[in-house]
C-alpha cells in the first residue's frame, strides 16, 4: 500500500537509448566500406535562411539556462566587478552579430514575408507546471515551428540575397541608433520595443533606455546586476556600429513597477563631436 | 475564510517557508517551533496512510481506478474582482509579465491529477482547518485558514469536496509561483529557505486576492 512519492534512482536497462558514440563494452566498430566513403550530411544550420520567421523560445527554458549561467559566472568571479565585466562580456558577442542581421533583415521588402515579427524570447510557455506533472495537461508547445518558411528554404534555391533591391544603410546618427536598439533591437529580442528611450538632462553623452520588466530578470529578485547581459548586447551592438560606449544598468523602481531598470549608455566624448560636424549641433 | 498561514516543506522534511498573515498567529511560536510543527506535519502525514481504515485501504487497492483529478476552478487567488479597465491599464504596461512564465490571465485551465493520493489532505478543528497539497516531488504546500473554505465565492459552503478542491487549485498556483520565483533564482540552493524578496510578493498578492 506504501506509494512511492520519489521515485528511487534505477538501474533500468531501459533508460538507456542507442547513442551513436563509442561504446566501450563492445569495442571498436567496424565501419562499413559503404559508411565510409559516404559524405556527411552538412549541419540544417547553414543552409536555414537568415530570413525572418515566426519563432518563440519557451521563457522557463531560456530562464533555466540564464539562471544556470549567473550561477557559473557568480562563481568563478571574484568581486562584483568582475561578475558584471564577465556578464556583459556574454552579451556582447551576441550584440555585435546583431547589427548586420537586424540590417539584413530590415532590407528584406515588407512585402516579401507574410511574418513580419521575429521573437527571440517574445513568449512563454505555459507548461513549466506540467513538466512537473508528467500527466496532467496538455503540455502547449512552444517552439512554433517554422512550416511555413521551410518550402522556400529547404534546398537553398531561393537566397535572401535575391530579394533584397538595396541594403538598409546602418545608421549614423546617434538618435537614429538608438531609436533602432529602443524599436528593432528589443522586439527581436522581447518581443515588444523598449518602455521609454530618453536623454539624460545633465550630460549630453547620456541616454536612457528603459524597461519595466526585464524579461530575463524579471525571477531575480532585486539586489544582484543581472541585467548587465543586457547591457553586453547594448554596448555589443553600439560598438560595431561605430559608437563606442560604456552601458551600466541600474534598478529604478517607480510605483507600481518595482523590477523596472534603466540601461545607462555613456557615449565617448568624440561619437558627439562626430555627431555635431556631419549633422550640426 | 483569511488565510492566516502558509507553509512550504520540502521532501525530506524540512520547512523551507513560512510566512503568516496575521499578527497573533505568531504568539509564543518560534522560528524553531515552526521547524518542529513542520516536521511532525510531515511525519503524520507518512504515517497517515497506515491509520486508514483497513476496509477503505482494500476498497482502494481493488478499484484502481480511483479519480484523482482535481477540476479547475477560475480564477481562484487571481485578481478578478478588478475592472476591465484597470486590468488593461495594467495590460499595457507590463504585456506579458503579469504572470512570470505563464500565457493567459491564469497559471492553468484544465484539471489535474492531484499527487497526493494516500496523506492528509484536510485537518480540522475549531480553530482552523488546514489543507495539504503535495507535488510529484514530494514537496508540500500546507495552507491554514480560519474558516473551513477558501473560496471567496460562497464563503459558507459546507461542501467538503468543494473546498478541498479550491484549496487545491490555490496551493497549485502557489507552487506555480515557487517554480518561477524560487526555482529560476540562480541565488537559490536546493532544500533551503527561501529568500527571495519577489516570491514573497506575489504570494501575498495571491492571498490578497483572495478575500
Amino acid at each position: 500500500m506504501s506509494q512511492k512519492i520519489i521515485l528511487p534512482s534505477t538501474s533500468d536497462d531501459g533508460i538507456y537509448t542507442p547513442s551513436d558514440g563509442y561504446e566501450y563494452t563492445i569495442g571498436p566498430k567496424q565501419s562499413l566500406p559503404n559508411e565510409a566513403n559516404a559524405t556527411p550530411t552538412p549541419s540544417r544550420i547553414y543552409s536555414d535562411s537568415l530570413m525572418h520567421r515566426k519563432q518563440e523560445v519557451s521563457l522557463s527554458a531560456m530562464a533555466f539556462l540564464f539562471q544556470e549561467m549567473i550561477a557559473t559566472i557568480h562563481r568563478a568571479s571574484s568581486s562584483a566587478q568582475d561578475f558584471e565585466t564577465r556578464l556583459n562580456g556574454y552579451g556582447y558577442g551576441i550584440g555585435t552579430r546583431l547589427v548586420e542581421l537586424l540590417n539584413l533583415r530590415n532590407s528584406v521588402p515588407p512585402n516579401y514575408s507574410k511574418s513580419s515579427t521575429s521573437n527571440f524570447l517574445s513568449n512563454s510557455s505555459s507548461a513549466s507546471i506540467n513538466e512537473s506533472h508528467g500527466s496532467s495537461g496538455t503540455g502547449t508547445g512552444t517552439i512554433s515551428s517554422a512550416s511555413d518558411h521551410t518550402h522556400y528554404h529547404e534546398n537553398g534555391t531561393e537566397s535572401l540575397a535575391a530579394v533584397i533591391n538595396n541594403m538598409r544603410p546602418r545608421d549614423l546618427k546617434i538618435l537614429d541608433i538608438l531609436q533602432f536598439v529602443h524599436g528593432t533591437m528589443w522586439t527581436y529580442l522581447f518581443g515588444h520595443a523598449s518602455d521609454d528611450l530618453v536623454k539624460s538632462s545633465e550630460r549630453d553623452n547620456e541616454y536612457m533606455i528603459v524597461d519595466n520588466l526585464p524579461m530575463l530578470t524579471q525571477f531575480i529578485p532585486a539586489g544582484r546586476s543581472c541585467d548587465y547581459f543586457t547591457c553586453g548586447i547594448i554596448q555589443g551592438f553600439l560598438d560595431s556600429a561605430e559608437f563606442p560606449c560604456r552601458v551600466s544598468a541600474h534598478s529604478m523602481p517607480q510605483g507600481e513597477l518595482d523590477q523596472r531598470t534603466v540601461y545607462l549608455i555613456q557615449f565617448d566624448r568624440h561619437v558627439l563631436e562626430r555627431d555635431n560636424l556631419r549633422f550640426g549641433p | 475564510m483569511a488565510v492566516r498561514m502558509l507553509l512550504v516543506i520540502n521532501k525530506s522534511g524540512g520547512l523551507i517557508y513560512h510566512r503568516s498573515f496575521e499578527g497573533d498567529v505568531d504568539k509564543g511560536l518560534n522560528s524553531n517551533d515552526y521547524l518542529i510543527l513542520a516536521s511532525i506535519l510531515h511525519g503524520s502525514f507518512a504515517i497517515a496512510t497506515q491509520l486508514t481504515p483497513k476496509a477503505l485501504q482494500l476498497s482502494q487497492s481493488s478499484s484502481k481506478n480511483i479519480d484523482y483529478t482535481v477540476p479547475y476552478i477560475p480564477y481562484v487567488g487571481m485578481p478578478r474582482g478588478r475592472t476591465s479597465s484597470e486590468r488593461s491599464k495594467y495590460g499595457a504596461s507590463a504585456p506579458q509579465g503579469k504572470l512570470g512564465s505563464f500565457k493567459g490571465d491564469d497559471f492553468f485551465k484544465e484539471s489535474f491529477q492531484s499527487w497526493n493520493r494516500s496523506g492528509v489532505r484536510q485537518l480540522c478543528t475549531d480553530q482552523f482547518t488546514m489543507y495539504i497539497y503535495q507535488t510529484m516531488t514530494g514537496l508540500k504546500f500546507v495552507v491554514a485558514c480560519s474558516q473551513g473554505t477558501l473560496s471567496p465565492a460562497n464563503p459558507s459552503s459546507s461542501n467538503n469536496i468543494f473546498n478541498i478542491h479550491v484549496a487545491d487549485n490555490f496551493l497549485r498556483k502557489i507552487y506555480c509561483l515557487y517554480s518561477d520565483y524560487v526555482m529560476k533564482d540562480p541565488f537559490y540552493s536546493l532544500e533551503m529557505p527561501i529568500k527571495s524578496t519577489l516570491f514573497d510578493k506575489k504570494v501575498k498578492q495571491m492571498v490578497d486576492n483572495l478575500v
